[in-house]
């Protein structure tokens, strides 16, 4: 960095393009790359490590039978054995959203989800998932959803306009929170590293001062891992949830 | 999460006593050794045995009243895990989910909960307006709904939340049926 005081945050969050196609702004980008390793990687782990199926398992297959024993768990007590037929989807997406997170935090790896678009484009799959399998398995009593029963004639059509609300609003928080929560993590992560440098450039006294930044980082890098881990189980607990809202549509 | 892990651990567990047959302390008769009919097997050793010794009309012989104890064991167990998959399945589909989020997570999820129903309502409101030409009216009908949507989004999570959480030791619970 030539100017110590001009630290960019944003920065690690541009796109750039890696192999272009053509003219038409379509390319193979750092997102896409990144994307392919944490697919890439999940589909290493779990064939490799389950390839033995040994009935005393090894530490990796350990891990991956701990794996899927978590998410199935998660599964079965938020959708129950009928929400177990969406186990590959919860998997996938929590594998991905996890891993996706966690190369985040390696240094110099773009982050997948600090996009909002990615995001938005998971929640949008689970909230396809939903709706068209909730149509498919109860018809229309899949729109019972959004009429709660007991609710007076007079009354109803404001609430199911709340409720429709209330429907649409879930793909939205599902998105924005991973990504604010990656966002941020990141961001703050920058500028506290940032003032190291800054604080370096004064000198003896600067780097004694950058001591306290320091510590801050590698604090804040310990949270950030946690909060990779969190969000992934979070969103896949919510994906759940909602499977389980498809699979009973009534309150 | 400890729960899962604990499950994990005894499901480990299990399998090392399967492939070894030796520390399951549930049968008596696994300490007899397995070439003498020690063990849960139900295959080679025993057969063999039975046929080496060919006694004639002795078809009650401890054999099969063996094979028959333990298909009755595993039955019990198998009864019995499915019985605790079932007590799972029977709590509230969100409460274990919810319990395993920590205060971060639970933070981060109502907040977002909130500002999201606000947002869908005013930009579901703004298209309306701009397909109706109505501008501003329908948006600030619909910034009421989502607010609404919020407060609705927001209670139903707590709910859940709080019918996860247990309840703390010593906290009154307000006048209850062995109250005076």
């Amino acid at each position: 960095m030539a100017d110590p005081n001009k630290v960019d945050p944003i920065h690690q969050f541009q796109i750039t393009k890696i192999v272009p196609f053509g003219d038409g702004g379509f390319a193979f980008t750092n997102s896409a790359l990144f994307m392919v390793l944490a697919v890439g990687l999940i589909l290493a782990f779990l064939i490799l490590s389950t390839g033995r199926r040994a009935i005393v398992p090894t530490r990796a297959q350990l891990m991956s039978e701990m794996l899927y024993e978590f998410v199935a768990n998660m599964v079965r007590s938020s959708a129950g054995t009928a929400g177990m037929k969406f186990f590959p989807f919860v998997f996938s997406l929590f594998m991905f959203v996890l891993v996706a997170n966690l190369f985040g935090m390696i240094p110099f790896f773009f982050t997948v989800t600090s996009h909002i678009i990615i995001t938005f484009a998971l929640a949008a799959l689970v909230f396809a998932v939903v709706i068209i399998y909730g149509f498919w398995k109860n018809g229309l009593k899949f729109l019972k959803l959004f009429v709660p029963s007991g609710i007076p004639m007079y009354i109803l059509p404001l609430v199911v306009l709340i409720e429709f609300v209330s429907f649409l609003s879930r793909p939205i928080s599902l998105s924005v929170r991973l990504f604010a929560n990656i966002l941020a993590g990141h961001i703050t992560l920058k500028v506290f590293a940032g003032f190291i440098v800054t604080l370096g450039s004064l000198g003896f006294l600067g780097w004694l001062g950058a001591l306290l930044p320091l510590t801050m980082t590698v604090a804040i890098t310990a949270l950030e891992l946690l909060v990779a881990a969190l969000q992934a189980y979070v969103f896949a607990v919510l994906t759940s949830m909602y499977i389980n809202d498809a699979i009973h549509p009534s309150h | 999460m400890s729960r899962a892990r604990s499950e994990l651990i005894s499901a480990y567990i299990s399998k090392v006593y399967m492939r070894f047959r030796l520390l399951d302390t549930q049968m008596s008769h696994n300490y007899v050794a397995r070439g003498f009919g020690g063990g849960n097997l139900l295959c080679a050793g025993g057969r063999i045995k039975r046929n080496a010794m060919s006694e004639p009309n002795d078809t009650g012989d401890g054999d099969e009243s063996r094979v028959r104890e333990q298909s009755r064991l595993l039955k019990e167990r198998i009864a019995r895990a499915q019985g605790l998959r079932n007590a799972a399945e029977g709590r509230n589909p969100e409460q274990t989910a919810a319990q395993n989020m920590s205060g971060l997570g639970r933070a981060f999820r109502l907040g977002t909960e909130f500002i999201a129903a606000i947002l869908v309502g005013a930009v579901v409101g703004y298209l309306l307006d701009q397909w109706l030409h109505t501008s501003p009216w329908i948006m600030l009908v619909m910034l009421l709904v989502g607010f609404a949507a919020g407060v609705l989004n927001v209670a139903r999570a707590a709910a859940e939340m709080n019918k996860a959480a247990p309840v703390p030791p010593g906290s009154d619970l307000g006048p209850g049926e062995d109250d005076e």
